[in-house]
């Protein structure tokens, strides 16, 4: 299609502001799929993301719309993951397009997520077209979200388009404001080819979907490509787009948006922000932006059962496939045995991964409390990098540590500013400004060790204001800070799994709560268990589970036998979900404790 | 109603003997009517039931039957019919002797009645009678109370249990609702071990958890179920183990007795789908007992032997005083008694 008849446009929401639902409404308009069809949040398509109400994966999905001109239309809605911990995809999928939709609920306002992500399409040059949704809602204030949106964002708000993904209102309007307000992508057709990934997928009959947009250029079945970070070539056997299945093509050329598929096995060398090219006809330069994506969060992975080490191996690189932005290597814990170590975008991406394995996968796994790089470097002047706590050095031999600062954005209604400002204080936050917008939110700007996010600091700023603050970060840089290392003893011996680096400052409140969580979920025993958290071999805290002195059924005879079974079976059951360090039976949670830990 | 009942057993044991003939021939060594309120059937009637399994089996002549008691359902003339018919052992569910803790739980016997059961199955046989410790409110005086009167009777056999507390009973109903308490496990142990030291004192061997009898007068019946001997339930939900195998009677009455009437057996394997699970439950069964389980024997039957199989965990167990090993007997002390159930969940 001739490309000023294109236009490439991406929905930007926070969690719950029905982006997903808008994009169903918008496909049933251009009748890609009927209604009967349609299940809810089409474009949603792992169980995990229908259920968290966030998409892990960008999907890209092409609507046929004519518009009101007359004229026909080809848009592309290309989706983003919706998620801090994925704000390099988010920037890649929003390089493809020329437009964005910026959906704000309408009772809820601007957030802090919405925010980072419009910034990335400023940044992108996108247009931007602001749509209010839910105004079906009670409590909807159109007007005072339009006033929002001009003070944090600082756009025209006047233009925009008041609609109910519900109730399907304004879904028209929108797609006409597409076509008019997003211009078709520019490009060169005759130029060498040059098209953006900006997601992949891997498919276990064919390999890998790279996902492209095409920015220069043309490719057609059979031609030979070339990835041009990765340096390697191959030939494409299918090129499609999605409608929203697969759908082939003969080509694809500058402006549209699809799928390749080349015979790739791994996934790895089909990096998000990369270029494909043609092999015999190479663009001079790959398309700017791209950088490799390093994982930031890491966590150890090991079986509940050694037996299931195999299983645990062939899961995770399966799921790998799947997913270039996870790492893993590895690795072995005198208290877990053998395991991986591995390497996450940030917290959310961690907990799918892990959710995935369990679910997908069948897995019990263990756990052990996240932990970011820290960068050491010794009195000897050697410099290392640890992402696992176990393997800092000797005190002795430490010169000096850095971790690792964000900067953090926090949008909450004045009523909890106290309460989230004394949270960020208690995590070693530095605040840098507070800014009023609208009377009804305020922007709070925060320096913090990303160590201390990790360690559930979501979950507490949702529970300090009652759910209503929402927040983004972007890395920073690398401070000094005086870490020390706190261990746990379980029965006299140094448990490695459950080490984690603190401040010193906090190290003495840090050990006592974490001996007292550990006491409350290692449940009593047969034996006594007794929990002292140290630093460097001194004890801070010292606690024991009781064991059980009294339980024993009391009537046994023919009967019981088999009734009793079912207990027997619960407890078998209820063991393989524990892990025994010595002889004592340690639950999962156990290991993910320290983020549970009040601070 | 209750002669009706007589009859769907005896057609079930008709139809169990047909099924295996060399089950015909092994001498029956001791007979349980218990379950329900089988005191309410009159003496004719468990003569006709006795003379049955006489006629039809091979009863060994020391043969011990026991029959279930409740206190208020039979008069002394009924219980010397009993005795008359073949029965030797009379369990009395006395529960306490305490009347304002049977009515909390809305038990429908009085303590007159208990008194009155005792004295006249103490007449007609060998009495086994039962007490309950740990009633919600139930002091440790009130027990120890228990224990004296009980032994102004001079059963030869007690069984004391602790309550327990399920859901969907009066008690375990308010205990879920937070409207009642249960005994703290102090307050437990030392029920527990006053009862064991009370009755030794007066003579009696404590030889299973919650069993204690005169010499030579230990339920062989319930011997039988810890030392893992073979057994045939008959009655809707009965449970019967034929080793290797156990069995469950179907537990719906109607269902289970109109399959009996239309001359089948209503009955499944209820074998445990886990061999280890097979293998610890029994060994659960048999360190209920003081004397303790023979490993030799066990490894013989089960193909497991627990020393090896359960090293380490049976050294901590000994280290810790909670078993003892001696020969190839092994035992659970005291406290390990107590904790059970946790010992065999450590072993699981």
């Amino acid at each position: 299609m001739d490309q000023s008849y294109i236009r490439n446009f991406s929905i930007i929401a926070h969690i719950d502001h029905g982006k997903s639902t808008l994009a169903d409404r918008l496909m049933e308009r251009t009748q890609v799929v009927s209604a009967r069809e349609m299940r809810d949040q089409l474009l949603d398509s792992m169980d995990l993301e229908r259920e968290r109400g966030i998409t892990i994966k960008a999907q890209a999905v092409r609507l046929p719309y004519r518009a009101r001109d007359g004229q026909d239309y080809e848009l592309n809605l290309i989706d983003t993951p919706g998620h801090v911990d994925f704000t390099y995809e988010v920037s890649r999928s929003l390089a493809a397009c020329e437009g964005a939709l910026l959906v704000v609920d309408a009772v809820q306002g601007v957030e802090a997520q919405t925010l980072a992500n419009v910034y990335l399409a400023i940044a992108n040059n996108l247009e931007i077209i602001p749509v209010i949704n839910k105004i079906d809602l009670p409590g909807a204030d159109p007007e005072g979200v339009k006033q929002q949106i001009e003070q944090i964002i600082g756009i025209d708000a006047s233009q925009s388009i008041l609609a109910s993904a519900k109730t399907g209102e304004g879904a028209d309007e929108i797609l006409e404001a597409v076509v008019k307000r997003v211009p078709p992508p520019g490009g060169n057709r005759e130029a060498p080819l040059r098209a953006l990934i900006f997601d992949s997928k891997y498919d276990t009959f064919r390999g890998v979907v790279t996902y492209v947009r095409v920015v220069d250029g043309e490719m057609s079945v059979r031609d030979k490509i070339r990835i041009m970070a990765s340096q390697a070539d191959y030939e494409t056997d299918e090129l499609g787009y999605f409608n929203p299945k697969m759908f082939q093509t003969e080509t694809l050329s500058a402006g549209e948006v699809g799928y390749i598929i080349a015979s790739i096995k791994d996934i790895a060398s089909v990096r998000v922000g990369d270029t494909v090219t043609l092999a015999r006809r190479p663009a001079k330069e790959p398309l700017h932006g791209y950088k490799p994506i390093k994982p930031v969060v890491f966590s150890g992975l090991y079986p509940i059962n050694s037996d299931d080490y195999g299983n645990v191996k062939d899961a995770i690189e399966k799921l790998k496939l799947n997913d270039s932005s996870f790492f893993y290597e590895p690795e072995i814990s005198a208290a877990l045995g053998f395991g991986f170590r591995c390497g996450y975008l940030g917290l959310l991406h961690m907990e799918i991964v892990q959710e995935r394995l369990e679910r997908e996968f069948n897995l019990s796994l263990v756990t052990t409390a996240p932990s970011v790089i820290y960068k050491i470097t010794k009195r000897n002047g050697e410099a290392v990098e640890i992402d696992n706590p176990t393997k800092m050095p000797d005190a002795g031999h430490v010169e000096r540590i850095e971790e690792p600062y964000i900067r953090a954005r926090i949008i909450v209604p004045p009523a909890y500013v106290g309460s989230v400002m004394t949270l960020c204080q208690a995590r070693r936050g530095i605040h840098k400004s507070m800014h009023y917008i609208a009377d009804k939110r305020v922007l709070l700007d925060y320096e913090l060790p990303l160590g201390e996010v990790i360690l559930d600091f979501y979950d507490k700023l949702k529970s300090v204001s009652q759910g209503y603050a929402s927040f983004d970060y972007d890395m920073l840089d690398y401070r000094e800070s005086d870490m020390v290392k706190l261990d746990i003893l379980i029965n006299g011996e140094l448990v490695d799994a459950l080490s984690v680096l603190v401040h010193r400052a906090n190290s003495y409140h840090r050990g006592r709560a974490l001996a007292e969580k550990l006491k409350e979920i290692v449940p009593r025993q047969l034996f006594d268990v007794a929990i002292q958290a140290a630093i460097g071999g001194k004890i801070l805290a010292r606690e024991t589970v009781k064991a059980l002195r009294k339980n024993v059924t009391a009537k046994c005879y023919g009967g019981d036998i088999t009734r009793k079974r079912k207990l027997l079976e619960k407890q078998k059951e209820g063991k393989r979900r524990m892990k025994q360090v010595g002889r004592v039976e340690i639950p999962q949670e156990a290991f993910m404790a320290v983020l549970r830990v009040e601070s | 109603m209750v002669k009706e009942w007589f009859d769907i057993i005896r057609r079930e044991m008709l139809l169990w003997a047909d099924l295996d003939d060399p089950n015909r021939s092994r001498p029956i060594t001791t007979v349980y009517i218990g379950g329900g309120t089988p005191s309410l059937a009159d003496d004719e009637t468990i003569w006709a039931f006795l003379n049955f399994v006489r006629s039809e089996f091979q009863v060994e002549p020391r043969v011990e039957i026991t029959i279930e008691m409740r206190p208020g359902t039979a008069s002394g003339q009924v219980i010397e019919g009993y005795a008359r018919a073949g029965v030797t052992r009379f369990s009395v569910g006395v529960q306490t002797f305490n009347q304002s803790l049977l009515d909390s739980a809305g038990r429908g016997h009085t303590v007159q009645q208990s008194h009155d059961m005792l004295r006249q199955t103490a007449q007609a046989g060998i009495v086994s009678a039962d007490l309950i410790s740990g009633w919600p409110g139930q002091t440790f005086e009130q027990w120890k109370a228990d224990l004296s009167e009980m032994l102004s009777f001079n059963p030869p056999h007690i069984s004391a249990y602790e309550m327990t507390f399920h859901t969907g009973t009066p008690f375990g109903d308010r205990i879920h609702n937070g409207s009642i308490r249960p005994h703290d496990e102090e307050c437990r142990i030392a029920f527990f071990e006053e009862t064991s030291r009370m009755l030794a004192r007066a003579g009696y061997e404590h030889y299973e958890i919650s069993n204690y009898s005169c010499p030579g007068l230990r339920s062989r019946h319930n011997e039988n179920y810890w030392k893992l001997g073979d057994y045939i339930g008959f009655g809707a939900g009965a449970h019967s183990f034929v080793f290797p195998h156990r069995y469950l009677n179907d537990n719906d009455i109607e269902r289970y007795a109109s399959t009996i009437r239309a001359g089948r057996l209503f009955r499944r394997l209820s074998d445990s789908a886990d061999h280890d699970l097979f293998i610890l439950e029994n060994l659960q069964m048999a360190l209920r007992l003081t004397d303790g389980a023979d490993l030799d024997l066990f490894a013989n039957r089960f193909g497991m032997d627990v020393r090896v199989a359960c090293a380490d965990k049976l050294a901590v167990l000994i280290e810790q005083g909670l078993a003892q090993l001696s020969d190839s007997r092994m035992k659970l002390t005291m406290s390990g008694m107590m904790r059970m159930d946790s010992i065999i969940e450590y072993l699981l």
